[in-house]
C-alpha cells in the first residue's frame, strides 16, 4: 500500500515540478514559470539584490591593460583605457551590466528570432524581419565592417566585454526579463551590433508610402495627387539656405513609357480596404547650432533632441570615453561601440533623420502562380530562393522559402496577407539597407574627430539610414551634412510603386556624395534641421517627398534668427519651446469662420477658450485639446469623402497642404462634402468640424475641466521594450506635440536632449528619459524621468582624467587584464 | 515540530549555496523519509518548513534591495501589494514541499509511527 501511495504522491511532485517549472499562458499572456521565479534564492525577489552596488576593482579576462572607470553620481560611466580595444571592452561589459536584456532582445527580435522566446505570437514579426531581409542586411553590413579593421577589433572587443559579463552571470544573477520569459542569455557576436543597426535603418528608412499614394493617384488622378503631395511642402524653409548655388551638370533621366502601374491591373494583388490614416511623421527629431557671432561666449553652441519612439528601458546608453588619443562624451546604442550622439573637447555633433527615400517597391509579374520567372525588360528572370528556419518555442517550427530578384526580396507574394500593411504583396522592395555598409565606422571616426575635415570625412562611411548630421567646433566652424546613399531618380520616382518589368524604373547610381545637400559658415550664423526637405526645388537631384512640414523647423529658425548674445540656457529653454506654428495660423482662420455664431453653452465655452489661448501645447492647457480634435475633424471632413472609393482608402493630404487650401482658397471643391446636394466651403466645414468637436469632447469627459487639459487628454508613456505590464511608465503629464519643437506624442518624444557649448573645455547638458539601469528593480531604472517630463537638463560630467578632483562621484574602480 | 524545523533549516540552508528552486522538492523529500510518522505529517511538516524557508527568505528581501522589484512585479502579475507575493510564495513552496516530504514518508516509511502509550 505504501508504494502505491509513493508512486502516487511522487507521480504529484514529478507533476508540481514540470507544472510550476514552465511558463503558461492565461489570458493571451505567458505567466512565468511560477516555482522558478518566486524562488526567492533564484527567482525575481534577487533581481534587486545589490543591482545598485558599483563593482570595486576586478581583473578581467580578455583586457589588454589597466582601464580606469569613476562613475558620477547618475551612474554614467567615465572609462580611462590605455588603448581602444581596451575601451571598447569595457563599454561592452559596463553597457551589458546595465542593459544586457534589452542589448539582446533588440537584436533577436530584428534578427527574426522572438519566436524563439515567446513561442508563436511571436512569429509574424519574425516572418516580417526575415522577410525585408534584416538578417541578410545584417550580415552584408557585417562583411563590410569586417574589413576594416578598426571597426572589426571595435565590435569584436565590445563583444569580448559582453562576453565577460554574461559568463560572470550565474542563473540567479540574470536580469528579470530572462527570469519573467523563462530563457537565458546566447554568447554575444558581431553580427548583434549589425543586427541592432540595422533594426534603426528599419526605424528610420523602413517607412513606405508608396502603396498608399498609388491608391491615391488611382482615386483621384496623377495630377490632383502630385498637386496634394508636393515634393517640396507649403511654407517649408530648407535646411540648406534657399540661395545656395549647386555646382551640379544638368541630369538626364532615362523616361519610362507613359503607363502607371495601378494596383488592381496586376494579376495577383488583391486590393485590401484600409481607413484613411494620420499621415504625419509621429516621430521626427531636431537639432541647431549656432556660431560664435550669435553667442554670447563667442564660441558656437549645439543642440541635439532626436526624437523617437520611448521605452524603458531607454534606446540611450550614456557614457564617456577616454583613450590617448581622444575623449567622447554622449549617448550610445546599447549593443554598438561608440558614441552616436555626443561631443569631445574638439567638436560636437547630432543627427535627425533624414527622411529622403531610401526604399522602393516594385510591382512584378511573375510567369505563374510557382513564381519561379518574373518579367523584366522582355526576359524571364528566375527568382532565387533564401530558406529561412523559424524555432518556435513550445510549438512547431518553421521553415520557408523567400522569393529574392534582382531588385531585392519580395516580403509577400501575391495572394499573402503582409505584416505592414505598407508593404504590397507581389512587390520587391529595394532599400539601401541591403547594401554593404559600414555606419560603426562613421561613428567610431566621428567620435575622435578634431576638426571639420575629421567631420567630413568620418561621415563619409554613413550610408543608411540617411542622416541630417549637425556639427561645430571650437575651432568656429558650424555645418551640417544630408548624408547616406541615396539612388539618382527622376523627379517622382519613387514617390509611387514601381514597375518592376522595366528597367527604366530600377536605380541607375548613386547621388556623389560631393553632391548631396550640405551647409558650411552659413552667413545668417545659424544651422538647423527638423526632418524637413533639405533643399529647395532649385537642387537638380529627386530625394523623396514625405519630408516632415515646416512647423517645427520654422519655428527653430523663427527663434534663431531673434536671439543675440546666446547662451546655453536660452538653447535648453528652445528646446522646451512648445508653440505650435501650425495653430498659430489656422487657428485665426478657424475662429473667423465661426464669427458671430451662437453655439451651445458648451461650445461658447470652448471658443472662449481657444479664443485665448497662446498656441502653446502645455500641460495644463485646455486649448490645446480643443484645436487637436478640431483640426482633425476638419482633416476627416475635409478629405474623407475624396479619398475613399470602391470600398478603399488612399492618404490623407497632410495638414499644412490643408491649411494652404484654407488660407488660398477657403471656397475650393475639396471642402465640398461630395455626399451631399449642396456645396459646402470652408466655412461650413468649419463649423461642421467645430461643433463634431465639442460635443464629441463632452461625451467623452464631460464638462470643460481637469480632463480636458492636454496632458490628461494625451498623457505619455514609456512601455516597457517587451510590453511587459508593470515594468513601463504611464499617465506622463507632458507638454508639446508632435509639430512643435517639444516633439511628444503619447508614445515618442524628445529621447534625449544635449547641449554644448564649445570652449577650451566643453560644457554640456543632457537628459533622456529613462535610467542609466535597464533592472526595473533599480533605483536608477527610471530616475531621470520625471525630470524629463518637467523638461530639465543635466549639466554632464565631461571628466579629462581619472584623477580630475570631482564631488559626488558615485564609485570607481580599475579593471586589469588576467 | 521537528520536521518542520529540520525542513526549513535544511531548505534554507542549502538554498544559500546553492539557489536552484527545485531544492524546494529535494530538501523537504529527504526531511520527511528520515523524520515523518505518517503521510499528513510529512506533508504539513515539511510544507510548512518548506514555505517558511522561501517567505522569510521573500520578507528579507522584500525589506532589502527587493523592494522596487517586487512592487514592478505585483504590478506586472495584478495582484496589487507585493506582500501579497510573499504569500504567493509561501503557497508554492508550501505545496511542493508538502507533497515531497509526503513521497519521502512512503519511501522509506520515516521514523515509524508514535508508540502507544
Amino acid at each position: 500500500m505504501k508504494r502505491v501511495r509513493f508512486v502516487f504522491t511522487a507521480v504529484i511532485v514529478l507533476a508540481l515540478f514540470w507544472a510550476l517549472g514552465r511558463p503558461w499562458p492565461v489570458a493571451g499572456a505567458r505567466i512565468p514559470p511560477a516555482g522558478k521565479f518566486l524562488s526567492p534564492f533564484a527567482g525575481f525577489w534577487v533581481s534587486g539584490r545589490a543591482l545598485d552596488e558599483l563593482p570595486g576593482d576586478l581583473t578581467l579576462s580578455g583586457l589588454d591593460g589597466e582601464v580606469a572607470v569613476l562613475w558620477d553620481d547618475r551612474r554614467v560611466p567615465h572609462i580611462f583605457a590605455g588603448n581602444d580595444y581596451d575601451a571598447w571592452f569595457m563599454q561592452g561589459w559596463l553597457t551589458a551590466r546595465d542593459r544586457l536584456w534589452q542589448m539582446e532582445f533588440q537584436t533577436d527580435v530584428a534578427a527574426g528570432r522572438l519566436a524563439e522566446i515567446i513561442g508563436s505570437d511571436g512569429l509574424d514579426l519574425d516572418r516580417y524581419h526575415r522577410r525585408i531581409g534584416l538578417p541578410l542586411a545584417a550580415k552584408n553590413a557585417l562583411e563590410a565592417t569586417s574589413e576594416h579593421p578598426a571597426s572589426l577589433t571595435a565590435v569584436t572587443a565590445y563583444a569580448a566585454g559582453v562576453n565577460a559579463w554574461i559568463n560572470s552571470l550565474s542563473p540567479a544573477d540574470l536580469p528579470l526579463e530572462y527570469k519573467i520569459l523563462d530563457y537565458s542569455p546566447e554568447p554575444w557576436t558581431p553580427i548583434k551590433t549589425a543586427l541592432l543597426m540595422k533594426s534603426m535603418a528599419l526605424t528610420l528608412s523602413g517607412n513606405n508610402a508608396e502603396r498608399g499614394m498609388t491608391l491615391t493617384r488611382e482615386i483621384l488622378g496623377r495630377d490632383a495627387s502630385n498637386r496634394l503631395f508636393p515634393a517640396h511642402r507649403p511654407f517649408t524653409e530648407p535646411i540648406v539656405p534657399k540661395e545656395t548655388p549647386w555646382a551640379i551638370p544638368e541630369l538626364v533621366h532615362r523616361v519610362p513609357p507613359d503607363k502607371l502601374p495601378t494596383l488592381t491591373e496586376w494579376e495577383f494583388t488583391p486590393v485590401v480596404e484600409t481607413e484613411p490614416k494620420e499621415t504625419e511623421h509621429a516621430t521626427g527629431s531636431n537639432h541647431w547650432a549656432v556660431n560664435g557671432s550669435r553667442t554670447a561666449s563667442r564660441k558656437p553652441i549645439l543642440a541635439g533632441d532626436p526624437h523617437l519612439p520611448l521605452s524603458l528601458p531607454s534606446i540611450w546608453y550614456e557614457i564617456q570615453i577616454t583613450t590617448p588619443e581622444y575623449s567622447a562624451y554622449g549617448v550610445s546604442l546599447p549593443g554598438a561601440p561608440g558614441i552616436l550622439i555626443g561631443f569631445n573637447r574638439d567638436i560636437a555633433w547630432s543627427e535627425t533623420n533624414g527622411e529622403s527615400d531610401a526604399l522602393d517597391q516594385y510591382l512584378l509579374k511573375f510567369r505563374n502562380g510557382d513564381f519561379e520567372h518574373y518579367f523584366h525588360d522582355g526576359d524571364w528572370k528566375p527568382v532565387s530562393w533564401i530558406t529561412e528556419e523559424y524555432r518556435v518555442r513550445d510549438g512547431k517550427n518553421l521553415k520557408e522559402k523567400i522569393a529574392w530578384t534582382h531588385h531585392g526580396p519580395v516580403p509577400y507574394l501575391p495572394g499573402e496577407k503582409p505584416f505592414s500593411p505598407q508593404l504590397v504583396p507581389g512587390a520587391a522592395m529595394r532599400w539601401t539597407a541591403h547594401d554593404r555598409s559600414n555606419e560603426i565606422r562613421a561613428f567610431l571616426e566621428l567620435n575622435r574627430a578634431s576638426d571639420y575635415n575629421g567631420f567630413r570625412s568620418a561621415i563619409a562611411h554613413f550610408d543608411n539610414p540617411l542622416q541630417n548630421f549637425l556639427f561645430a567646433s571650437q575651432d568656429g566652424d558650424i555645418a551640417i551634412h544630408h548624408e547616406g546613399k541615396l539612388p539618382v531618380r527622376r523627379e517622382g520616382q519613387g514617390v509611387y510603386l514601381s514597375d518592376g518589368t522595366d528597367s527604366a524604373d530600377d536605380w541607375p547610381g548613386w547621388i556623389p556624395r560631393g553632391q548631396m545637400p550640405r551647409v558650411l559658415n552659413p552667413s545668417r550664423g545659424y544651422l538647423g534641421s527638423a526632418n524637413q526637405n533639405p533643399v529647395s526645388s532649385s537642387y537638380p537631384y529627386f530625394l523623396g517627398n514625405d519630408f516632415a512640414p515646416w512647423e517645427r523647423s520654422a519655428r527653430i529658425f523663427h527663434l534663431l534668427d531673434v536671439m543675440e548674445a546666446i547662451t546655453p540656457e536660452r538653447m535648453l529653454a528652445m528646446q522646451n519651446d512648445t508653440v505650435g506654428l501650425y495653430a498659430r495660423k489656422l487657428l485665426p482662420e478657424l475662429l473667423a469662420a465661426l464669427e458671430g455664431y451662437e453655439g451651445t453653452e458648451q461650445e461658447m465655452q470652448g471658443l472662449k477658450i481657444l479664443r485665448n489661448w497662446n498656441h502653446a501645447y502645455d500641460a495644463d492647457a485646455i486649448g490645446p485639446t480643443l484645436f487637436d480634435r478640431w483640426q482633425r475633424e476638419l482633416l476627416n471632413l475635409t478629405w474623407t469623402d475624396e479619398i475613399t472609393q470602391g470600398g478603399f482608402s488612399g492618404r490623407r493630404p497632410k495638414r499644412d497642404t490643408t491649411l494652404q487650401l484654407i488660407l488660398d482658397d477657403p471656397g475650393s471643391a475639396w471642402f465640398d462634402d461630395r455626399d451631399t446636394e449642396q456645396i459646402e466651403t470652408f466655412t461650413d466645414l468649419a463649423l461642421a468640424s467645430f461643433q463634431a468637436t465639442v460635443s464629441g469632447l463632452a461625451e467623452r469627459l464631460g464638462e470643460p475641466g481637469e480632463a480636458w487639459r492636454w496632458s490628461a487628454f494625451r498623457p505619455s508613456r514609456l512601455a516597457h521594450l517587451g510590453r511587459i505590464p508593470g515594468l513601463g511608465r504611464t499617465g506622463l503629464h507632458t507638454s508639446g506635440q508632435y509639430g512643435v519643437i517639444r516633439a511628444t506624442t503619447s508614445t515618442s518624444g524628445q529621447s534625449w536632449r544635449m547641449v554644448v557649448a564649445l570652449g577650451e573645455k566643453p560644457e554640456a547638458w543632457g537628459l533622456y528619459p529613462g535610467g542609466q539601469s535597464g533592472h526595473p528593480g533599480s533605483r536608477h531604472y527610471d530616475d531621470f524621468v520625471d525630470d524629463w517630463v518637467r523638461g530639465e537638463a543635466y549639466p554632464l560630467l565631461f571628466l579629462d582624467s581619472p584623477e580630475d578632483p570631482v564631488h559626488g562621484l558615485a564609485g570607481r574602480a580599475t579593471f586589469r587584464g588576467q | 515540530m521537528l520536521s518542520i524545523m529540520l525542513a526549513f533549516i535544511l531548505l534554507y540552508g542549502i538554498q544559500l549555496l546553492h539557489p536552484a528552486w527545485w531544492w524546494v522538492f529535494l530538501a523537504p523529500a529527504v526531511v520527511g523519509a528520515v523524520t515523518a510518522r505518517s503521510g499528513w505529517s510529512g506533508f504539513f511538516g515539511c510544507g510548512l518548513g518548506a514555505g517558511l524557508a522561501w517567505s522569510l527568505a521573500a520578507i528579507l528581501e522584500l525589506a532589502g534591495d527587493g523592494s522596487i522589484v517586487s512592487g514592478r512585479v505585483a504590478a506586472m502579475l495584478q495582484v496589487g501589494r507585493p506582500w501579497l507575493l510573499v504569500l504567493l510564495t509561501f503557497a508554492v513552496a508550501f505545496l511542493c514541499g508538502g507533497f515531497a516530504g509526503m513521497a519521502g514518508y512512503y519511501l522509506t516509511g520515516g521514523r515509524g509511527k508514535k508508540a502507544q502509550r
